[in-house]
This record gives structure tokens, C-alpha cells and sequence, in this order.
């Protein structure tokens, strides 16, 4: 009787422990629920809609999720996805070439990065508000290169494959996904950079004392988060097949609600990526779910805010009991 | 014989002259001013550009502001121009219930008022679209395409803006329209896009995924229904068998994909650009105190890929409206619903 | 032992936390009107003790009497309502209210309407504030006050609940010599009301000079309680850490060497007026200055953390760039910060992490950590150290004071240093980790870093340095070599 109680206790503890249990399990428990009202939510066609569909958000994710850790933040994504959108299809239109034309539009987005960083190092503004004045700044200046559209005049096959294509059976923007996720997540975890990530987020003067530059690193993070989101912007202009000013409208907000759900923390110095890529999938789930089981569309943002809320508060609860078993 | 037609084609000649006489005798307002909702929007670029060209033809000083979405602004530009002196105010409301204030202050002030788009209680008149029979005939172009050539049964993916009523009209009117010809067309998915063409793409390929078997893509405007065409291709499902229906043609967009020669079959145009043109005509008409109804309707017409250059011509990203065309087309003189 | 005057006893208290025997049969006496000194390196139960008195625990078994009637606690309100109050390190103040808000925070005196009464909180303030005379006006806003009146507005607000036991936890870490003296007599004049009094400390100096007796914890148990007229510092050390201590400040190391930095008329915009010193490699100089005498400012000037506005710092002759926190770094230079949670320690990393930090590059491939590598070395300096940790991958904000302090040690020890500043190296740690860390300053020393230690404790300033330097209003005001230096000198040029 003894042992098995102990048994249930360690496994309890393990669980506790376990920092991604309670987004695991609303994961799973979503999963499930919504298969039982249609089980066309489990075919392999959803799985990889859902998957695909979000790795704009997972790609943005990944930088977001590194800002966070240094401390920082970037509300100017969505309009430089539209605006990426735009300039990538303006410029293949005009070159014939898909290869120019993402170049265009991933420079653009480390062109945005290095001056967010610079905004924040030298002039020392916060970068809530700093990337929202880049927010507007894109937004009015994408209407102001192009009021209209950008059409595909160029019908590139290449341009197409980017968001369209597949190699096998995986489509291209999931593999995209998987390859930055997988890089980046040696770079959090195991490289240098990644340490300097975590202690310039958890305490900048400690990091400082310790010979890090702490700017530096900041506009180099500055520079790749808007790079992903630029490259999130060119697998949607490549799937919308039209560069369209009022894209990316709300996508801040959804990469930061998934990448917070996820278990990053708005005060820096914490987070992972396999917190935010659940995060992200947890709350498309939401969306497509709502829709596969037909309900009205309305109730995406609500079910979206209440498991929001439920997850953290769990995981609250969670950490309470990981904080009571580590410190004796 | 060649007597007689000399005196016709003189009569002829003299009447024509005469009307044009006592057209341009007529009298002219000097000065127009429009507050415009939200000039960024390619619809109120088109319509602008027809606005301008109307107004210049005959001569008339047009001035332009732009409220972008601001209640409050539309109605300091609008007391700005009645302080100046314009002749006619037109507006298009940022918000139906705010504006009602403009018309109080107009009509005060003596000076004619023209709403554009969506009705104000107390206005004197309405120059706009009847949004459900725009896609009502939209629908009904569509169940032709539909019954000559994907064999007669309908099932629809429909993109709608819930939150804009016109929006609502055209979705309705649409389902109206196709279900004259084709009695038994169902409407499989009727989803809220937001009127964006990225969400649009996002929420079709949900739905798709949900139920696959559609040969219809109806969208409240252009954008929806492109997006929901890129779901349905990414969707993998044969675009040979689907039939594209769009609303608005507000930009170029629907013109490149009629071009191209795939499913984008029927465009429910609404001509911003003569919505502009009317409204200068209106303009000229109150200020020569004639009576008008109270919604002046402004043509609508479903375009199909052989008909649209009839009405616009497109040079590399310049479209130029078919003036004569359009003017032509019969309007509706009050709407099937509202 | 007269039962009349108990007020507050304990009897067989147990806590246990999962693996661990926090509290292992207690039992502890106060009489009224007693100042009782509760002492024990960290982790003896102390805190723990504390903390269930306190209500914010809750015992396993034992019980506690409270002027003779058992007592159950079931919340920190529960406990302030019986007469209980724990003054914390961590003050529990609202820095935006007023003194008068502070002090009757549970307890605003209402008028018949509901609306707080104004004139009698502050009136009623007053009369506390007076009793323990304590000069304030009670309308000023707390964050307006020094760490040491904030402490005395906590005590206010003890006796605004009529609290017959107070416990103050480690309550002079922050203050000046002349802050403690005046808490002392604060102290006295509850100790005069007739309330309790319970002083947790590291400093046993204090224990002599205020308390009537001193209980020693070890390891969870009571292991003596003496009044203090009967015994003396080696006995009550000798209790504490069940091994005699010989010394307290260890020596090898032989002094100095070639001068490694030179620092030239300093000066910041906010305190330093102008700063000039040398420090030799191998020697210890210990830097002591009052509260507000600028010896943080200092050492983060020397550091490049704060912005310097004129003078110029030269490492083994070359110039040094000043206001550049990575150039120093990259010097040579380390900096413990005073402030360890705050400067000093990234709390979410592990105990490895942050030894490592400013050397992580050391064990680094092709821009990839060698995880075996810088965990080998870490253990290393873990056993060194003997830093008590459950493991490497520990994160540091759950070990206690003592050993963060170490692991922010190991981490300069483990980089090759030229200069360290140690600003406050043993605040807030205990003899026994004390005595370990004096050793290490040593051992720095022996291994021919230049070492500057800020400090405000006399003993440790008088103990560990070979030169000391006073520092007051921004300027060096003295220097004293190891022999001619005695505390009233010192103090005199503190307060020059």
C-alpha cells in the first residue's frame, strides 16, 4: 500500500515539475473535445491546415519569444507584414524575379528591426511604445507606397510554391516552420547568445557587470524577431497571392497572446519555444475548431479568452506547487 | 426628299442644341464640398476619381476632406465648409447616428446636403447603391454560369461582414438571386471574414476543410472572394469546378483575375466611381431646388469576363471608367430591401 | 521561572517540508518585557519559527501558548490580531500612503458615516510614534523616508494593534551606526512597555549589547537558551555552528604588490566629488563609509554603470574607458553587487548559469555551450565553496542568502580577475558562511587580485583589510594602515 502511494506521489511531483503540462493538456483536451463534435477536426487534412495556417505565427513566434526573454517587445509585426506583402510582390512584378523580391522583403524586415533596436538602445524609448509608432509609421507609409493592391502580374511559379507548394506531402510553410523552429532552438538553449537572451531579460545589470553588451545584443534581436515576421509576411503574400495594405491587421496581438500563453513572461528573462509554438497552436485550434463544429464565428475571441485565462491561472497554480516541492 | 432631311437634321440639331444650352444654362453650384468616411479605402479613390471628373467637367470647384473614421472630424470639416460657404455639403457618413447632427446644422443653414452611402433620418436624399439587388444580380449571373456549366446544382461558400449591414444585403441578395435559377441552392458556409482579404483565406480554408464539397465562392467584396478562391486552391480541389462571384469592383483586382481566365466568372460591380459622378449631378440638381427622391440609386451591374470591358478599360495599373457605358446601365429606383 | 511573566511559549513545534525536518521539537520561552536573541546559521529553523508564529505557516505538530491559552493560527491577519507582530526584512509598507495610513493599514479609526477619520489617525499616530519617540510627521508619504525610519513605522504599526510580542527579523542589515543605535532604543522602550521581543541576528555584537538572553537553533533544534550576562561570543558560536571557530578572520596572504589600478579624481554628477586611490596586486583594501557617503557610487563608477562626468581610471598602467560596463568587464574588473537580488543574480537562472556568466564564453564551441564542461567547473566551485544546493540545474532564487552570496562569489572567482569590488560581501549571512567567505577574500588575495571590499560592519572592515580607505560626502576623508587603524578613527573620518 506504502509503495504504490510514493509511486503516485513521484509521478504527481513529475508532472507538477513538467513545465509545459497544463498547455499539454488543454492541447489535448481541446483535441479531443472537438473530435467528439466532428471528427473531420482529427483527418490529416485539418492537422496540416491547422499547422500550416500557423506557422506565420510560430515563424513571428520565434522572434517574439526571444524578444520577451531580453525584455522587449514588438507591436509593429502586422504592419510589416503588409507591408512586406507589398514590396515582395511590387518588386517581383517589376524584376521578374522571386528571389529579388524576397530579399526586398526580409531586408525590409531587418531594416524595421535595426531601427526599432536603435530606438531603443540610443534613444532609449521603451519599446511598447516605440514599435507602436513603427506600427503606424508602416501602416500609414504601406498606403502611402500603395493604396491599392499589389496583383500578381508576374505568375512566378516559385513565388507560388512558398506558400502553395509541397515537398511530399508536408507543405512547404510547415517545413519553413520547422526548420527556423529547430535552429532557433538550438540558438535559445544551447548557444551563447541564448544565455546572454535569458540574463539580459532577467537582470540587465547583472549581465552588464558580467561583460555582456546588452544593446548590442538587443538591436541583433531587434533585427531577427522582424526579420521571422518578414518571412511570416512573404508566405502570406505568396498564399494571398496579392500584396494587400490592410493585411496583418491583429497578428501582433495573436503572436503575443500565443507566445504569453505559451508561459513567456512580460517582464523578460523567461520563456521557451516549445511554450510558445503550443501557445500559438492551442488558440488556431480555438478558430478552426469553432468553425468545424459550425458555431458562430463571434464566439472565437471568447473561447480564445477564457482559455487564456484558465491556462494561466493553472499554471499559476502549478507553479505554486513546483516553487513548494524545489525549495525543500 | 433631301429637303426633308435637311429641315429633320436641322430640327435635330437645334433641339440638341437647345437642351445642351439650357443644360449648361442651368445653374451651376460654384463650390462643392465633400467630407469624405475613409479616403484610404480603394472604393473611395474610385469614387473620387469619378467625383472629380464630373465636377470638372462641368466646371464646378470640388473640395475634399477626409474624416478617416473620426465622427468628430466629419463634423468639423463639415461646419468648415458651411463656414466658408460651399454651395452643396456632400457627406459619407462616418456614423449613421453622429451624422445626423451635419443634417440639422445643413438644414439651418439653407444649404443642400447630400448623404452618400448609408442613410441619415432627417436627409434630404441618398446617392447609393441598392446593396441587396447588387447581389441579387450578382446571383442571378452566377446560377446561369452555374446551371450552363457546372451542371445545374449550387452549393455555396459565402463570405460575409456580419458587422456592416450593406454587407449582410449583398449576401442575402446574392442567395436570393442564384436561387431564382437554381431553386435548390444550398448555402453550405456563410462566414465572417471581416472583409479582409487574409482573414478571408484563413477562415475558407477552416471551412473547407469542414465541408470540401462547394462549387460556389460568393464574397461581400472583392476581397473576400479572392481569399476564399486561394483557400479553395490550397484547399487542392479543382478550381475548373467552382464558380467565383465578387462584389464591388473597387479596385483592379477583380479585373486581373477575370483576365485570367479561371473560376472569377461574375463581378457584382457597384461603380464607385459613377456613385461620384451622380453625386455632382445631385449636387447640381439641389442646388436648382428640383425635387428628388429621397435615395437616388446608383447603377449596379453583374460584369462577366466578357462583358466587363464594356464598362473599364485597364492600362497597366490605371483603370478608366466607360462613362458612356455606365450611364446607360438602368438603375433601380428605390430598393427591394433595405 | 515565574508563569505570570510568560507570554509567549512554544512547546515541541515541528515543521517538516517535503525531505526535509525544518523544526524538530521546540521549545521556546518569552517573558514580557524580554529581549530575547534568536540566532543560527541559515537553515537552522529560525525562520521557519518565525514564519509559523507569524501565521504564514502552519505547524505540523506542537503547540503554541499565548499568555497561557493554546493559540491557532490560520492566517497572517489572524496572527496581528492576537497580538503578534513580525517586523520582515522585506518591508510590508504601502510606499505611496502616508505614515498614519502605514501604521493603522488593518485598522483606519472610521467615523459614524464609514469615512475614514482623518484627525484621529493622524492624532492617534502621533501618540504611537511619540511612545517610542520616533520623530515624523505622520502625514508624510513613506517613500519619502529613509530604510531605517520605513523599519520604524512597521514597529508604529505593531503597536497600533497593541501587539504584546514583537519579532524583528535581521533587522539592521540596512542601517547606519547611528540608525541602529536609535532602533535600539526603540527596542528598549518596547521592551519598557512590558511587549516581548524577539531579535533575529548574525551580529552577535548586537546580541550583547541589547538582548537579555540568546537562544541558539542548530539543524532545527534548540540547542541553548542562556541569559546573556552568562555567557559569551565563543560559547554562543561554538553553539551555533557545533564546532569552535578560531578565527574569524584568516590571513595568508603577504600584501602587496605592483599597484594594478589607479583611480584619479572620480567623479559623478550625483555623488562622487572626486575620488583618488590606488590598490596593489594582492592586497585587501577595505572601503568604509556611512549611509549616503557614496561607496556604491563608487563602485559602480569604477564599474561603468553609472555615468562618470570627469576623472580617469588606469588597470596596469593603460587607460580604462569609463561608463563602459563591457570594457571593464573585458579589463578584468568584477563588481559583487550590495544589492545581490536585484544587481547580482539572474533569479530565474540556475546555480550553474549564473557562476558561469562571465565566463560562459570559456566553455563555448562554435558559439555552442559545452554543457559537461561548464558543469564540471561549476561543481567545482560548488564543493570549493560548499555552497548548499540540491543540484546545478537549481534555480538561485530558492537557495537561501548565505549561498547566493556564494555563487556570486564563485563567479568571480571563477574568472581570471584583475581588480574585484566586494560591495557588502557578508550582509545578511551568517557566522559560519562569514567566517568562509573572509577566507575566500584571502584566498583572492593570495592569488594576487587587487581587492576592494565595501563594507559597514567595523569588525569585518578592521579584520580583512590591509589598508583601509573612509570615504565621506563623496571624497575619500582617510586612510589608515592596517596597524594605526581603530574603529574611532575611522568613524571619525566617516563623519568628517
Amino acid at each position: 500500500m506504502a509503495n504504490t502511494a510514493t509511486r503516485g506521489q513521484t509521478i504527481t511531483r513529475a508532472l507538477i515539475l513538467f513545465n509545459e503540462l497544463i498547455l499539454v493538456l488543454v492541447l489535448v483536451l481541446l483535441s479531443i473535445l472537438i473530435s467528439i463534435g466532428n471528427p473531420k477536426f482529427i483527418s490529416f487534412a485539418n492537422v496540416l491546415n491547422i499547422l500550416r495556417d500557423s506557422s506565420m505565427a510560430v515563424i513571428a513566434g520565434i522572434g517574439m519569444t526571444m524578444l520577451l526573454i531580453s525584455g522587449e517587445v514588438d507591436l509593429s509585426i502586422g504592419s510589416l507584414v503588409a507591408f512586406v506583402g507589398v514590396v515582395t510582390m511590387d518588386v517581383i512584378n517589376k524584376t521578374q524575379s522571386t528571389a529579388l523580391g524576397v530579399l526586398a522583403g526580409l531586408a525590409l524586415g531587418s531594416l524595421t528591426g535595426l531601427v526599432n533596436g536603435l530606438v531603443r538602445t540610443k534613444l532609449k524609448v521603451n519599446s511598447l511604445i516605440g514599435t507602436i509608432a513603427m506600427m503606424m509609421i508602416l501602416r500609414g507609409g504601406v498606403y502611402i507606397y500603395r493604396i491599392a493592391a499589389v496583383q500578381n502580374y508576374h505568375l512566378k511559379r516559385a513565388f507560388f510554391e512558398i506558400g502553395n507548394g509541397y515537398v511530399g506531402f508536408l507543405p512547404i510553410p510547415i517545413l519553413l516552420m520547422a526548420i527556423l523552429y529547430l535552429v532557433f532552438l538550438v540558438v535559445i538553449n544551447k548557444s551563447l547568445a541564448g544565455r546572454y537572451l535569458y540574463a539580459t531579460g532577467g537582470n540587465p545589470t547583472a549581465a552588464r557587470i558580467s561583460g555582456i553588451n546588452v544593446d548590442r545584443l538587443k538591436i541583433l534581436t531587434f533585427i531577427v524577431s522582424s526579420t521571422l515576421a518578414a518571412m511570416a509576411g512573404v508566405i502570406l503574400v505568396s498564399r494571398m497571392n496579392s500584396g494587400q495594405p490592410n493585411s496583418g491587421q491583429g497578428f501582433e496581438l495573436e503572436v503575443i497572446s500565443g507566445v504569453i500563453l505559451g508561459g513567456t513572461s512580460l517582464s523578460g528573462g523567461e520563456g521557451t519555444l516549445i511554450g510558445t509554438l503550443i501557445g500559438i497552436i492551442i488558440l488556431r485550434i480555438i478558430n478552426n475548431g469553432i468553425i468545424i463544429l459550425g458555431w458562430n464565428q463571434d464566439l472565437q475571441i471568447v473561447v480564445s479568452g477564457l482559455v487564456l485565462i484558465v491556462a494561466v491561472y493553472l499554471d499559476n497554480r502549478r507553479k505554486i506547487a513546483r516553487a513548494k516541492i524545489i525549495t525543500t | 426628299m433631301k429637303k426633308c432631311l435637311t429641315i429633320l437634321l436641322v430640327v435635330l440639331l437645334l433641339v440638341v442644341f437647345t437642351t445642351t444650352l439650357a443644360f449648361a444654362q442651368a445653374k451651376k453650384p460654384k463650390r462643392v464640398g465633400w467630407v469624405g468616411n475613409y479616403m484610404m479605402h480603394e472604393w473611395y479613390q474610385s469614387l473620387q476619381k469619378g467625383m472629380k471628373a464630373r465636377a470638372a467637367e462641368l466646371g464646378i470647384e470640388l473640395e475634399v476632406a477626409d474624416a478617416n473614421l473620426d465622427m468628430a472630424k466629419q463634423v468639423a470639416f463639415a461646419e468648415d465648409f458651411m463656414a466658408k460657404g460651399v454651395d452643396v455639403l456632400i457627406i459619407s457618413p462616418v456614423q449613421q447616428e453622429g451624422a445626423e447632427g451635419i443634417v440639422k446644422r445643413a438644414k439651418a443653414e439653407g444649404i443642400p446636403l447630400i448623404i452618400e452611402a448609408s442613410a441619415v433620418k432627417g436627409m434630404t436624399t441618398l446617392v447609393a447603391i441598392c446593396d441587396y439587388d447588387c447581389g441579387y444580380k450578382g446571383g442571378v449571373a452566377t446560377g446561369k454560369y452555374v446551371k450552363a456549366k457546372l451542371g445545374g446544382k449550387a452549393r455555396i461558400l459565402a463570405v460575409d461582414l456580419p458587422a456592416l449591414r450593406p454587407c449582410i444585403l449583398r449576401v442575402d441578395g446574392f442567395y436570393d438571386g442564384i436561387r431564382t435559377i437554381i431553386p435548390d441552392a444550398v448555402m453550405v458556409h456563410r462566414i465572417d471574414g471581416q472583409g479582409l482579404k487574409d482573414k478571408a483565406l484563413q477562415v475558407a480554408t477552416d471551412a473547407l476543410t469542414k465541408d470540401p464539397n462547394v462549387n460556389v465562392l460568393y464574397g461581400c467584396n472583392d476581397d473576400s472572394a479572392l481569399g476564399a478562391l486561394q483557400a479553395y486552391k490550397a484547399a487542392g480541389l479543382d478550381t475548373k469546378k467552382v464558380a467565383v462571384c465578387g462584389t464591388g469592383g473597387e479596385g483592379n483586382a477583380f479585373i486581373v483575375a477575370m483576365k485570367e481566365g479561371g473560376p472569377y466568372v461574375v463581378e457584382a460591380a457597384m461603380f464607385p466611381e459613377a456613385v461620384g459622378y451622380e453625386c455632382i449631378n445631385m449636387a447640381v440638381k439641389l442646388f436648382n431646388k428640383e425635387k428628388v427622391p429621397e435615395h437616388w440609386v446608383t447603377p449596379t451591374l453583374a460584369l462577366t469576363p466578357s462583358t466587363w470591358n464594356k464598362y473599364y478599360s485597364l492600362a497597366g495599373e490605371v483603370r478608366t471608367i466607360n462613362w458612356k457605358a455606365v450611364n446607360a446601365i438602368k438603375r433601380e429606383s428605390k430598393c427591394s430591401k433595405y | 521561572m515565574n508563569d505570570k511573566d510568560v507570554i509567549l511559549e512554544v512547546r515541541k513545534i515541528s515543521k517538516e517540508f517535503p525531505g526535509v525536518k525544518a523544526l524538530n521539537g521546540v521549545d521556546l520561552t518569552l517573558r514580557r518585557g524580554e529581549i530575547q536573541a534568536l540566532v543560527g546559521e541559515n537553515g537552522a529553523g529560525k525562520s521557519t519559527l518565525i514564519k509559523i508564529l507569524a501565521g504564514v505557516y502552519r505547524k505540523d505538530a506542537g503547540e503554541i501558548l499565548f499568555e497561557g491559552t493554546p493559540l491557532e493560527l490560520h492566517s497572517a491577519h489572524d496572527s496581528l490580531q492576537r497580538g503578534i507582530k513580525v517586523v520582515f526584512q522585506e518591508l510590508t509598507l504601502v510606499p505611496q500612503l502616508s505614515v498614519a495610513e502605514n501604521v493603522f493599514l488593518e485598522s483606519f479609526p472610521l467615523k459614524r458615516s464609514g469615512a475614514i477619520d482623518w484627525r484621529t489617525l493622524n492624532r492617534r499616530t502621533q501618540e504611537i510614534l511619540a511612545s517610542i519617540s520616533l520623530d515624523l510627521n505622520p502625514t508624510r508619504k513613506v517613500s519619502s523616508l529613509t530604510i531605517s525610519q520605513q523599519q520604524m513605522v512597521e514597529i508604529a504599526r505593531a503597536l497600533s494593534h497593541e501587539a504584546k510580542v514583537v519579532i524583528m527579523d535581521e533587522p539592521t542589515s540596512a542601517l547606519t551606526p547611528n540608525e541602529i543605535r536609535s532602533l535600539f532604543e526603540v527596542i528598549r522602550r518596547l521592551k519598557s512597555l512590558g511587549i516581548g521581543i524577539l531579535h533575529v541576528t548574525h551580529k552577535l555584537e548586537e546580541v550583547f549589547e541589547l538582548c537579555d538572553r540568546v537562544t541558539v537553533f542548530r539543524d532545527g533544534q534548540l540547542v541553548s537558551s542562556r541569559p546573556v550576562p552568562e555567557t559569551n561570543t565563543n560559547a554562543v558560536v561554538t553553539d551555533m555552528v557545533g564546532r569552535s571557530i578560531t578565527t574569524l578572520f584568516p590571513r595568508t596572504h603577504s600584501g602587496r604588490g605592483q599597484p594594478v589600478l589607479r583611480v584619479r579624481g572620480l567623479a559623478t554628477d550625483k555623488k562622487l566629488k572626486g575620488v583618488s586611490f590606488e590598490v596593489h596586486a594582492g592586497e585587501v583594501v577595505g572601503i568604509f563609509g556611512l549611509l549616503g557617503a557614496g561607496r556604491t557610487e563608487l563602485a559602480k563608477a569604477i564599474f561603468g554603470l553609472d555615468p562618470v562626468i570627469g576623472g580617469e581610471l588606469e588597470l596596469r598602467g593603460r587607460r580604462l574607458r569609463l561608463g563602459s560596463t563591457s570594457h571593464s568587464a573585458h579589463a578584468g574588473l568584477g563588481l559583487l553587487t550590495e544589492d545581490r537580488k536585484g544587481e547580482g543574480l539572474v533569479l530565474q537562472m540556475s546555480v550553474a548559469q549564473n557562476m558561469t556568466l562571465p565566463s560562459v564564453r570559456e566553455f563555448a564551441r562554435f558559439g555552442l555551450i559545452r554543457s559537461k564542461a561548464e558543469n564540471a567547473r561549476s561543481q567545482e566551485y560548488v564543493q570549493r565553496l560548499a555552497i548548499k544546493t540540491p543540484s546545478l540545474r537549481h534555480k538561485v532564487e530558492y537557495l537561501s542568502g548565505g549561498n547566493q552570496q556564494k555563487v556570486l562569489l564563485a563567479r568571480w572567482l571563477m574568472k581570471k580577475l584583475e581588480v574585484i569590488i566586494l560591495d557588502e560581501p557578508t550582509r545578511g549571512i551568517d557566522v559560519g558562511a562569514k567566517a568562509e567567505i573572509h577566507k575566500l577574500i584571502d584566498e583572492l588575495a593570495m592569488a594576487g587580485l587587487a581587492v576592494i571590499v565595501l563594507t559597514s560592519e567595523m569588525p569585518e572592515l578592521l579584520g580583512v583589510s590591509d589598508r583601509i580607505l573612509v570615504m565621506s560626502g563623496g571624497r575619500i576623508t582617510g586612510e589608515f594602515g592596517r596597524e594605526e587603524a581603530t574603529q574611532e578613527k575611522v568613524l571619525a573620518a566617516a563623519i568628517a
